[in-house]
Parts: C-alpha cells; sequence; structure tokens
C-alpha cells in the first residue's frame, strides 16, 4: 500500500504535460540515499544540470555518480549559478538512484561541506 | 528555405502579392496592401493600436497545482480507449503509466498544444500590430497567433501548434486553434484528440489580480468528444526576470528507446 501511495504521489507530480523533457520512471523515486562525496564536475546545462561526484565506498572503492537536476533557468531561481559547486568541493548528497542499479541518480539536494549551504533541486 | 514558406496555405494570394510585386517599378511602393491576408504586405503599420491592448509585460510562470480540476472528458472511439486504458494503470498504482502516455521519440521532442502552454516554464507575450507571439521558455517554442483578419486555413497540414488566429473582446484574447496532430495531448493522463479538434482559449488577466493570467481552453472534436471538454491554466507574473536560454540537445543524456522506455546515460564517467 506504501509503494503505491509513492508510486501515485510521483506520478501525480510529474504529471502530463507538467513533464518538461523526461519521466522519472527510471528513478526509485520511493527512495532517498545520502552519501558524501567529492565533486569531479559541474555541467550548468540544459535540459538538465548535472554534478558528479566521487564517493568512496565501504571497501574503499572510488565510483563516481552522477546526478541529474533540473534546467539551470529552474535552478537559478533557487539560488543556484553555475558556480555554486566546483571539482574539489567535498558535498552531501541525497537523491533517488537509478532503478537499474548504475551510478547515477536525481539530485534532491546537496550540502556544501564548507558554507554548510543547502541547495535544493527543484 | 523561402521556397518552403511559399507553401503556406495562402499561397496563391502571396503569388498575387509577388506578381504585383514584380510589375512594380519600386519595390518600396509594391500596393499589396490590397491583400488582406498578408497584412504584413501592406503599405501602412499601426502601432498605435498597441496602445489599447492589456498589460501582459512580465514572464507567467505557470502556477501548477492551483489550476481548477477539469471536468470528466466525454471521449469517443480509440480516444476514449486510450483514456480508459490510462486511468486503468493509474488505478492499478503501476508506475509505468507515465511512460504509457508520454511517448515520444526524443526527450528534448516538444508536447505541441496545449502541452506548450504547460511545460514547468515561463511563458512570455509580445505584441505586435495583426499578431501575437508566445514565447515559452522550455525548448524556447514560439506561437504564433495572428490577430490580422485572416481566415483559418481550410486544409492546414498538421502540426504541433496548430494555427492559431485571435480576435480581441476588450482586454480579452481569444484564440483558436485548429492545424493540429491525431494523438496530440488534450490533456492530462490520456486525454487525447483528433487532427479534427478546434482549440479556443479566452486569455486574460484576473479582474481580481492582474498579475495572474486564466487562460481558459475549450476543445471540440468531433471524433474525439461526444461534448466539449474545459480547461482552466493560472500563471502568475514576474516582473523582474527575463527569459533565459535553452537549447535542449545541449546535453541531452535522455534517449529513449522504441518502446518509449527513457535512459539516462553518461553515468559513472569523469
Amino acid at each position: 500500500m506504501r509503494l503505491k501511495s509513492a508510486a501515485m504521489l510521483a506520478l501525480a507530480t510529474l504529471a502530463v504535460p507538467a513533464l518538461a523533457h523526461h519521466s522519472f520512471a527510471m528513478f526509485d523515486m520511493k527512495k532517498e540515499v545520502t552519501a558524501q562525496g567529492v565533486v569531479t564536475d559541474f555541467r550548468w546545462t540544459n535540459p538538465h544540470s548535472w554534478m558528479h561526484l566521487d564517493v568512496t565506498g565501504k571497501d574503499g572503492a572510488k565510483v563516481n555518480w552522477a546526478l541529474e537536476m533540473t534546467s539551470p533557468n529552474n535552478l537559478v531561481l533557487g539560488g543556484w549559478r553555475r558556480s555554486s559547486l566546483k571539482p574539489g568541493d567535498k558535498v552531501t548528497v541525497t537523491y533517488h538512484p537509478l532503478l537499474n542499479g548504475k551510478s547515477g541518480g536525481s539530485l534532491i539536494q546537496v550540502v556544501l561541506a564548507d558554507s554548510k549551504t543547502t541547495l535544493e533541486n527543484k | 528555405m523561402r521556397k518552403t514558406n511559399i507553401k503556406r496555405p495562402y499561397r496563391p494570394a502571396l503569388r498575387g502579392a509577388l506578381a504585383m510585386l514584380l510589375c512594380s517599378p519600386a519595390w518600396g511602393q509594391q500596393e499589396a496592401e490590397a491583400d488582406t491576408v498578408w497584412p504584413a504586405a501592406g503599405k501602412t503599420v499601426d502601432y498605435g493600436a498597441l496602445q489599447g491592448l492589456p498589460d501582459w509585460r512580465g514572464i507567467w510562470l505557470p502556477m501548477m497545482g492551483k489550476n481548477p480540476k477539469p471536468e470528466i472528458p466525454r471521449l469517443m472511439g480509440k480516444y476514449k480507449a486510450h483514456y480508459d486504458e490510462i486511468q486503468t494503470l493509474i488505478n492499478s498504482g503501476d508506475p509505468e503509466a507515465q511512460l504509457k502516455v508520454e511517448r515520444r521519440a526524443s526527450a528534448c521532442e516538444p508536447p505541441g498544444m496545449p502541452g506548450i502552454m504547460t511545460q514547468p516554464y515561463d511563458i512570455e507575450f509580445l505584441f505586435t500590430p495583426g499578431r501575437v507571439t508566445m514565447v515559452q521558455e522550455a525548448y524556447m517554442q514560439v506561437r504564433r497567433i495572428y490577430t490580422d483578419g485572416r481566415p483559418l486555413p481550410a486544409d492546414p497540414d498538421p502540426t504541433y501548434n496548430g494555427v492559431s488566429i485571435a480576435h480581441w473582446e476588450g482586454q480579452t484574447l481569444v484564440v483558436t486553434t485548429t492545424g493540429l496532430r491525431d494523438g496530440g495531448v488534450m490533456g492530462r493522463w490520456g486525454i487525447t484528440y483528433s487532427d479534427k479538434v478546434t482549440m479556443t482559449e479566452r486569455i486574460h488577466l484576473d479582474p481580481a489580480n492582474p498579475d495572474i493570467l486564466v487562460v481558459e481552453n475549450r476543445f471540440n472534436d468531433p471524433l474525439a468528444l461526444s461534448a466539449p471538454w474545459h480547461s482552466t491554466y493560472l500563471f502568475s507574473r514576474n516582473r523582474s526576470q527575463d527569459q533565459l536560454e535553452f537549447i535542449c540537445a545541449q546535453n541531452d543524456r535522455n534517449p529513449i528507446d522504441d518502446k518509449g522506455n527513457v535512459d539516462l546515460v553518461d553515468t559513472g564517467q569523469k
């Protein structure tokens, strides 16, 4: 029942025709993952901005993750700038992971370790 | 190419204007103003008439979640079957329903009318003599709405945004649109139209709040609807920001396969 509610919420939130670019069916919208990492790249591009970060697992292996955001056009309304993230920044990210298990996801928010600034993806 | 432009429904009228141009000793003194179908070819232009139009300046942000809930459409035939299929999927809680509604060849493919009005980005309006132009920030889409008195074409080629003509009723812009593609999305969750649909929009400021724009839609479709269907969109004004560039192909990492599944590529790469 809980799963159904979450799925329905995702459908209602992302419904046609409010969708601009693609559906979010590839993400596990019921699951939120929080991880710490180091930014390796920040792409201030359309139709989506992207951040890449290295996350070191418990086994010591470093994995590069790609997290999708909305567009710069929407991010600027939430206080983002193209300079908000830069390689080397230590961050804590929360995201919906891909269902296929690949190292990608849809960003929910990022917290910068130095400034404690929180930027939301909405 | 200019040649492509000439292949419009008004070709005979344009041909006449061109003939006049070719026979005229001076291009700047041609007498094409008699051609009411191509007012841009007229000798004079009345910018002063724009002073009587309402103040729609600024960018308009969709008030998602605030729009009145539309009535249940009275669909027919394959359009009802499609709607029923989607409703069944939604009621089952199947997260794949969204994929089955949103079938596009590319994630950068625009939605067409009326989806161009309701993407989660702002729109703006430009008034020029004989025309209202709407620009949607997402994908930088343009709607050309002709207020120059031209008729609707009798047999338009179906397109994403169709052909729109309009007139002003006081401070309300009344837009009629035809020439839309069969299967285009009329409303949420499987409400689609045929290529015979006629859409009417009444666009005006909210009398109680001039920073809210109201778009009242009515759809008539002899193939898809047994009764007109209505919806309303609301927008809030932002006077202090401009539209931004949006090039969808800049970094599109979301290919769609032939089954409608959306992927996310270039993960885990530095």
